[in-house]
């Protein structure tokens, strides 16, 4: 595995671009296990960006007559791997076309999630004082309530589309970026470098943006891959319930629900989806986890 | 020529901390009960400006073929054109007088209706909890104690493995397993303690599976201590060393931690297991309420289990700083 | 000598780690007496630390170690034990102090109960009995109010109070060799001596040997008959404490000499650090450990191992120029 590392590292160029110490960690990073959880999740980001187009067939093309049947079968259409539903559509093709707006409505409330837990963060922790404790008491009043609850509830007023759902899903997610960032914040404020900065006259946006945050954008990445996932389940969890991403449009919560009332008579149209997605959520926690030991060293 | 950005060196928070951590027992209480009651308050707001500002109860709670006239009347004889101040103080005024408003499902008390399904949401978390938090910890143990060991690196990927999938999913394959293929277990209800172990099982892997990561790594973390390698060469046996030493110093962790699950639990993941078994509690009632477009009921019900994780909160919290003392005194 | 207490014979200790197989240990081999007291001083990385936890074999959970070479504990081997008989020498017959009281004592257990932990494992002690002899073991370190402060926690003490309790848990069982790593490195100066008058009065009450490991040539001049200078996981230097400090015969020892700032001295002399940094020996090296840095350094001494050589008395050196001179000056003498 060392050689072949090494041949990929050198015939890309890499070793050239980076500096020796990134080469090693980039080493230490990949493995095999890295490479075939990074390679599901090339394949799934795949998917989504090519929609329904690798599919094998018409997600929506219904069969009547090949109804319900099991993986690895065939139907006069063709082989379906893993199966068709109730009114004979293909699973995995259902299953391809539902990683775009599972993947979106993720990524994009990662994002918003993101973006507000790491600028409340970098606030709190540099100016200290009112804001700190405000923001502070947001994040620990809103880690006490039941959100997620609070997220139905929301989605049943409002109305269950996938513009709410990716409103509400950020605020599941934004006070772990912004302990984890006023923590880091705190830590380096004291540091020399801030203070020279500051002795130079850097304006405070400078200082934070340029000086403070690249020093923990290694961890704010950790905590965002695995937050990714966090999103990710739920928003499955609420298409699930019925309160979030109605159909026609498809998300891999959903193809479970819809499962589901077949569950006796044809298992795999909710638990196939759940694989798919389970491994997705699998992949990044490994990847987060493998990047948080061998980033730490660097960070 | 330094510019001082903030006050000095003991962050707003971390002062907050070590005041709650050294602080006299009553005086913890009174901030700890004064917190509970703060974010109980802000969850009422939330829920009454999310209910009644932005959704529009009038023309929910009209009947179908209602005109906009009458939906009018009704928003008026509602007190809905009031300022929001007035509304909310109304609101709040008969919510802690006890009344949640009339469930427009069942015409009944919407309290009574959310406490009625409560038992049964308390019953299947702590059965869950109770092997969660024993199952998680013992492996834990077992596996912080032999790190790489076989033990180690199997319980780690199962339990990553079961914090990656939905945990409705997990409740689904079980009932395929269990229910369908093998027809071991009924696949719902109330009706035996049979139907509790399906249900009760989903929550103890998922919830169990937390509790063992953080055990875990707290025990490793003691057994890499130098008061451990100092019992070492005392002689004393690996046994003696784990069950003696290391587990007095992650007690507290553990504790905390089985606690912190519980709230996760009543925040909304067990509820989700409660509409895959048909388990008759609080979840089950929620999502019957929102397709009923019933906000009493979802309102009581999203209060009541907002009281219970704020209640569950404030008890680890308390559990927290008891055993710190007891130990540190013992 | 069959009659020493402690033979260690070529150990050689190595870790494998993610850089490499490192040798912490490369052929180290001294004999130790009853009632004796050694000092190994050295740089941080020179391997005293780790030979000392050879002897017991107290490793890292996660450390891959191998450990080669002879130690004999009154005639049985100890790197031949099974983990339950190595048990029964732990803190019985071999008895280690540590550095850093603070994290070496478990912190939510009451200080009594871990120095009776070795006397109720070990000599089977019921309860009172063993702490009634706790009570006893923590007067004769010098712990005021023992009854009291039994059930105390190791918090509630003072570093100096803490060695203190360090000291007791290791002699609880009257061990016939006592290791001390560092003991007095976090303490206080002021402390320090007392803990050093302490360890030696208990030596002789109870007829111990000591190893002690300090990079405080003082310390091991005040407590120790013979002094071991290691560098690089080998022994450089070894002889009467009285020969190593006065009439040292390897440049690493006289440089190391040359460091002690002396109140006697004059006032303009500067200290001369050695140059260069201890490298962690990595792989298979060749020649005297210390060639990189020495002043005297010969092609000889970069690509030939130095053997030990005997001058005599006790007084034993690995260097090519030291052994040259001897011989020199033996030559002359006919």
């Amino acid at each position: 595995m060392g050689k072949w590392r090494d041949e990929v590292i050198e015939s890309w160029g890499l070793s050239g671009l980076l500096q020796r110490s990134n080469t090693a960690s980039l080493r230490l990073f990949l493995s095999w296990g890295l490479v075939v959880w990074l390679g599901y999740l090339v394949v799934v980001t795949l998917f989504a960006v090519t929609g329904a187009q690798l599919a094998p067939y018409d997600p929506t093309a219904q069969q009547v007559l090949a109804r319900l049947m099991p993986p690895l079968s065939l139907s006069s259409r063709g082989f379906h791997c893993l199966g068709t539903d109730q009114l004979g559509r293909d699973l995995l093709s259902n299953m391809i076309a539902g990683a775009r707006l599972t993947l979106f409505i993720g990524l994009i409330s990662n994002f918003i999630g993101m973006a507000i837990g790491v600028a409340l963060g970098l606030v709190a922790g540099y100016y200290g004082g009112a804001v700190d404790r405000f923001v502070m008491r947001l994040s620990e009043a809103q880690t006490a309530m039941p959100m997620f609850l609070v997220a139905i509830f929301f989605l049943t007023v409002l109305g269950p589309t996938v513009l709410n759902v990716v409103m509400i899903l950020p605020t599941l997610i934004w006070p772990a970026f912004a302990r984890m960032v006023r923590a880091e914040t705190l830590r380096l404020r004291g540091c020399l470098f801030v203070e020279a900065a500051v002795a130079t006259g850097a304006t405070d946006w400078t200082i934070l943006w340029s000086n403070i945050l690249p020093n923990m954008a290694p961890r704010i990445a950790v905590l965002a891959v695995i937050e990714l996932g966090h999103v990710m389940l739920a928003e499955a969890g609420l298409s699930f319930l019925g309160v979030g991403v109605q159909p026609p449009a498809t998300t891999w919560g959903l193809l479970i629900a819809r499962g589901r009332a077949y569950l006796a008579v044809a298992w795999w149209l909710a638990i196939m989806p759940g694989i798919m997605l389970g491994l997705t959520v699998l992949a990044l926690n490994m990847l987060s986890r493998r990047f948080a030991a061998t980033s730490g060293s660097a960070a | 020529m330094m510019r001082c950005a903030s006050p000095p060196c003991v962050p707003a928070n971390d002062c907050r901390i070590n005041f709650l951590n050294h602080s006299s027992l009553p005086v913890f209480l009174l901030a700890r009960l004064r917190d509970g009651l703060l974010v109980l308050f802000l969850v009422t707001l939330v829920i009454f400006v999310l209910g009644h500002m932005i959704g529009d109860p009038a023309a929910l709670m009209a009947p179908v073929d209602a005109s906009e006239q009458e939906i009018a009347r009704l928003r008026r004889q509602l007190g809905l054109d009031r300022p929001f101040a007035e509304q909310f103080t109304a609101y709040f005024g008969s919510l802690v007088r006890g009344d949640f408003g009339q469930s427009l499902w069942q015409d009944r008390p919407a309290l009574t209706v959310v406490l009625e399904a409560l038992p049964a949401t308390v019953l299947l978390t702590l059965v869950g909890l109770v092997f969660a938090g024993s199952g998680g910890s013992l492996l834990g143990v077992l596996a912080g104690a032999r790190p790489e060991s076989a033990l180690d690196r199997g319980a780690n990927f199962l339990s990553i493995t079961a914090l990656s999938v939905p945990n409705f999913w997990l409740g689904l394959l079980l009932i395929v397993i269990f229910a369908v293929q093998l027809g071991v277990l009924p696949t719902s209800g109330f009706a035996s303690w049979q139907g509790l172990v399906l249900p009760a099982g989903a929550l103890a892997i998922i919830h169990g599976a937390r509790v063992f990561q953080l055990v875990r790594s707290a025990t490793f973390e003691e057994m890499t201590k130098p008061y451990a390698l100092v019992a070492r060469s005392k002689g004393l046996p690996e046994r003696l060393i784990l069950w003696k030493h290391i587990l007095r110093n992650t007690a507290v962790t553990m504790l905390t931690t089985i606690g912190w699950e519980y709230v996760r639990m009543m925040g909304g993941a067990a509820f989700a297991i409660e509409v895959v078994f048909a388990w008759p509690g609080i979840g089950q009632l929620m999502i019957n309420a929102a397709s009923r477009q019933d906000f009493p009921v979802l309102q009581a019900a999203v209060i009541i289990a907002g009281a219970f994780v704020i209640v569950t909160n404030g008890v680890v919290d308390l559990l927290h700083r008891y055993l710190d003392t007891r130990i540190r005194a013992a | 000598m069959s009659d020493a207490l402690l033979e260690v014979k070529n150990l050689c200790t190595q870790f494998s780690t993610a850089n490499g197989i490192l040798r912490a240990v490369d052929g180290v081999s001294f004999a130790l007496h009853h009632r004796a007291a050694i000092g190994i001083v050295g740089e941080s990385g020179s391997g005293k630390s780790v030979t000392a936890l050879s002897i017991l074999r107290l490793f890292g959970l996660l450390d891959k170690v191998v450990v080669s070479g002879e130690i004999l504990f009154d005639g049985v081997d100890l790197l031949k034990l099974s983990q339950a008989d190595l048990r029964h020498i732990r803190g019985s017959k071999i008895a280690m102090v540590f550095q850093d009281p603070l994290t070496s004592l478990n912190p939510v257990m009451p200080v009594g109960e871990q120095i009776a932990e070795t006397l109720r494992y070990h000599r089977g002690l019921k309860k009172p009995v063993a702490r009634a002899r706790t009570q006893e073991l923590m007067e004769l370190v010098g712990i005021g109010e023992p009854a009291r402060r039994y059930d105390d926690l190791p918090e509630q003490f003072s570093g100096g109070m803490r060695q203190r309790i360090m000291i007791a848990i290791a002699i609880a069982c009257e061990p016939k060799l006592l290791i001390a790593d560092e003991p007095t490195t976090a303490l206080d100066v002021t402390v320090q001596s007392q803990v050093l008058m302490l360890l030696n009065r208990l030596r002789d009450e109870l007829g111990m040997a000591l190893i002690m490991i300090s990079h405080d040539l003082g310390v091991i001049a005040a407590t120790c008959d013979f002094a071991q200078v290691m560098y690089g996981g080998r022994v450089v230097e070894r002889g009467h404490i009285e020969e190593i400090l006065t009439r040292p015969n390897h440049p690493y020892t006289a440089a190391l000499l040359r460091l002690v700032s002396r109140i006697d001295g004059p006032v303009e002399r500067r200290l001369a650090p050695i140059p260069g940094q201890p490298a962690p020996v990595f792989g298979v090296a060749r020649g005297c450990c210390f060639s990189a840095r020495c002043e005297f350094a010969a092609e000889r001494c970069h690509s030939d191992d130095p053997p030990v050589h005997d001058f005599g008395n006790h007084h034993v050196s690995a260097c090519w120029l030291a052994e040259e001179r001897f011989a020199a000056a033996a030559a002359e003498k006919e």
